[in-house]
């Protein structure tokens, strides 16, 4: 899969809003914090099926 | 509450700073590089002796966490120097398939690095994490570790 189809898929299995849980304290994500997320879980899963982004 | 360590002569000592000797640990929230927590759960807390700090660490990560590389995390106190000697083992475990020991290993005074440890040379050698080291990091694994350390 692409860069793009594993945000894609990211973004559709987990929509917003998107919880942390930081020492018991449930922390909702911000837009900005999760689109870095799925931006990172994209990268390693290109990274981890041996592509480039 | 800080420590209030060092006391000085004809100071009064009070409750407040002798309880503080043996008060609970603290929670934090660790700051990493090359790991984004998404909707991970984080376990993170130190607790203050004089110039001793032990801290524990774990993270677990959820459907949107991701190792990209290193895993590096900055210290919720400074260590008063870097060593080249490992802090401790840590934990980097492939939920429900493998646990891997991998080393806590201070890379500057205010950062420590979880490394794995690559066993395929006749020496083990120490080697960076990445999203594929020590093996392809998914949903629900986790990394562990304990340890104590010199403050400034």
């Amino acid at each position: 899969m692409t860069y793009d189809e594993y945000v894609a898929l990211c973004k559709a299995e987990n929509p917003p809003p998107l919880y942390a849980h930081v020492n018991g304290v449930e922390i909702e994500l911000t837009p900005e914090e999760y689109e870095d997320a799925v931006d990172h879980w994209a990268t390693m899963r290109v990274e981890q099926d041996g592509g480039d982004e | 509450m800080a420590t209030p360590f060092p006391f000085v002569a004809s100071t009064v000592l009070t409750a407040a700073q002798l309880n503080s000797i043996g008060e609970a640990a603290t929670s934090f929230t660790p700051t990493w590089t090359n790991y984004t927590r998404g909707n991970g759960t984080t376990i993170a807390y130190y607790t203050q002796v004089n110039k001793l700090v032990y801290i524990y660490v774990r993270e677990t990560l959820g459907s949107t966490s991701s190792v990209t590389g290193a895993l590096r995390m900055t210290l919720p106190i400074a260590a008063v120097r870097q060593q080249s000697v490992s802090l401790a083992l840590c934990n980097l475990n492939d939920t429900g398939t493998t646990a891997f020991v991998g080393l806590v290993q201070s890379l500057s005074t205010t950062q420590v690095d979880f490394r794995a440890i690559n066993a395929a040379a006749t020496y083990a050698l120490q080697a960076n994490t990445s999203s594929t080291v020590p093996f392809t990091w998914t949903n629900t694994d986790f990394f562990e570790a304990g340890w104590v350390y010199e403050s400034v």
